[in-house]
């Protein structure tokens, strides 16, 4: 885990992620407008007051990206939490206790990973109605089949390892076997999965809401301000460019993250 | 023999099932130990030599039940090993203990070396919280380690350094035996010879009964009292150490020692033709007559019985011309 702090792709990636993390937290500090509030100044060019100038509702981009990263964080992390939560146990018992769960588990996780998770995800939130939480949920959904199949794998290899036969002839069960070796040994790359799960996550949330099956309006939200600005992208370029900046952005802070825990 | 062995084992087998296809069928078997019985006495330690894949590593994990025998008697101080329940085979860890060929691979990389040599003082639950670093700290003494490498990562431990940890590990239970599973073959040489010395150590100091497993003789007959030899996972000549190198009463036996490099004899090399038969198939009668310099027709017929040959010293060979 040390690695997060000494590499400078993982110093990076935090600083990118904190950064993010701060400015959409503040954001009610941090915007100079309200974001929902229209004017008659729509489609307005960047100037002196309006940084990124309005979108078609003569509301102020630069508000409107500080506070549209909160959804994209939001769900972000949520459907990662959800895709460990589930998939950890699974994988772990899967991996651990071997034998028919072993088979039944992994028959589910890879009949999932064959599906594309857009795809799936695309279908899921047309049927179940796109909220917030939703979105959450339906992300966790298609994710959680990547970590469990990670964590089976790194249980198995353990298990097998000479340092569990050593224990088991000291004389330790189960329980103790998963608590003081498998465990410790899952660990970092299950949190650089968990990176990895949040920047997917986001950019699936953000081509989802650009599909229209997003953070419903007037919630400012960068795939959803990405669409509306495509189709003024010659009048006022700023409008979909920024948001699609920010989603590069945290999605490759997180990415660093992920790859620089070993 | 009158006083009880230590550990007695008596026709041992260990089978793996060999499965195929989509409904896991039955084709056969791997027989990786056939039918093998030795004793150890308290405080003598047995060596058992034979190549790769001869079986020697599967009997040493079998008399400790890290692998289930097929079949067979294992008896430690009287009591029927392959019997015991969960509780009993968790009391019998505190007696026996094993030492691994690989250093690098047998401690936790996540552990510190104290909690590595703690483990078994915790999973038996031998020491209070409180007690535990001096016990780790007495530990680390017994195997010549000083005290300060309770905190350090195994990463950071050479693969001498780390063979002394494990082998502290294994010593933290207070064992009457260990098996110790080619404890010197994965170190350099000029390693080996401080870990063979701190064994040596501790068997005199410990009063410890070993099985030590290795294919080096030498380093085997320095060690051992007995030498046990087996080949494609049977007993091919057992007897006092000195004897078993000196006058071999076994063609493989034979075989084996003369590859053993000496410079103050001009004993000429028998150079064994093939390869070890599949154990999936073995020969009949005497598994060794493929490789075998003496074989005759008979030896195809039944498999030899295992014969005392001098006082001692047993041999599973029909021929008695020859050695």
């Amino acid at each position: 885990m040390l690695s997060l702090f000494t590499k400078p792709r993982g110093v990076a990636g935090l600083a990118i992620v904190l950064a993010v993390g701060l400015i959409v937290t503040f954001a009610p500090l941090l915007a100079p407008f309200d974001p929902t509030q229209s004017s008659v100044f729509f489609l307005a060019p960047p100037d002196a007051e309006r940084w990124m100038g309005t979108d078609d509702l003569g509301r102020d981009t630069f508000s409107r990206l500080l506070y549209g990263g909160r959804s994209s964080l939001i769900v972000g992390m949520g459907a990662a939490v959800i895709a460990t939560l589930v998939g950890v146990p699974i994988g772990l018992a899967a991996g651990y206790l071997g034998g028919k769960f072993d088979v039944v588990a992994r028959q589910f996780i890879d009949l999932f990973i064959a599906l594309p998770g857009l795809v799936l995800a695309l279908i899921i939130t047309a049927v179940m109605g796109p909220t917030l939480f939703n979105l959450v949920l339906v992300l966790g959904f298609v994710s959680w089949p990547k970590v469990a199949r990670l964590a089976r794998g790194q249980a198995l290899a353990i298990r097998e390892s000479v340092f569990v036969e050593a224990s088991r002839a000291v004389g330790a069960g189960p329980a103790w076997i998963i608590h003081a070796h498998i465990w410790p040994n899952v660990v970092r790359i299950i949190a650089a999965q968990f990176a990895l799960t949040v920047a997917y996550s986001i950019f699936t949330s953000a081509s989802l809401s650009f599909l229209g099956l997003g953070v419903p309006p007037p919630t400012p939200d960068w795939g959803a301000m990405v669409r509306t600005g495509f189709d003024y992208l010659a009048l006022n370029p700023s409008m979909s460019m920024a948001p699609s900046g920010a989603v590069a952005l945290t999605v490759f802070g997180f990415y660093l993250i992920g790859t620089s825990i070993e | 023999m009158t006083a009880e062995p230590l550990l007695q084992v008596r026709r041992l087998s260990k089978l793996y099932d060999i499965r195929q296809g989509l409904f896991s069928r039955l084709v056969g078997h791997v027989r990786a130990v056939d039918d093998v019985s030795f004793d150890i006495g308290t405080s003598e330690v047995l060596g058992l030599a034979g190549e790769s894949g001869s079986g020697k590593t599967t009997i040493g994990r079998s008399v400790l039940r890290l692998v289930e025998p097929t079949s067979g008697s294992i008896r430690f101080e009287g009591k029927e090993v392959t019997a015991f329940d969960r509780p009993q085979l968790r009391d019998f860890r505190r007696s026996a203990q094993i030492v691994f060929q690989d250093p690098y691979a047998s401690i936790d990389p996540t552990m510190s070396v104290g909690d590595a040599i703690a483990e078994p003082l915790r999973v038996q639950g031998l020491a209070s919280r409180s007690e535990i670093p001096d016990r780790v700290e007495k530990l680390l003494t017994d195997v010549a380690l000083p005290a300060d490498f309770a905190r350090r990562r195994p990463s950071d431990l050479s693969g001498g350094q780390r063979q002394r940890v494990v082998i502290a590990r294994a010593l933290a239970v207070g064992p009457r035996f260990i098996v110790a599973d080619e404890p010197v073959s994965a170190l350099d040489v000029s390693i080996q010879a401080q870990i063979i010395s701190l064994l040596e150590d501790l068997k005199s100091r410990l009063g410890l009964a070993m099985l030590f497993i290795s294919h080096d003789l030498a380093v085997m007959e320095y060690l051992s009292d007995r030498i046990a030899v087996v080949y494609l996972g049977k007993l091919m000549e057992i007897g006092p150490s000195r004897d078993v190198v000196a006058t071999p009463k076994h063609p493989y036996t034979e075989a084996l020692i003369s590859a053993v490099p000496d410079p103050s004899s001009r004993r000429k090399r028998i150079i064994l033709k093939g390869d070890v038969p599949s154990p999936v198939s073995p020969p009949s009668g005497c598994v060794f007559r493929t490789r075998c310099p003496y074989a005759l027709p008979d030896c195809a017929a039944a498999v030899p019985a295992t014969r005392e040959v001098r006082p001692g010293h047993f041999k599973a060979c029909i021929r008695d011309d020859i050695l």
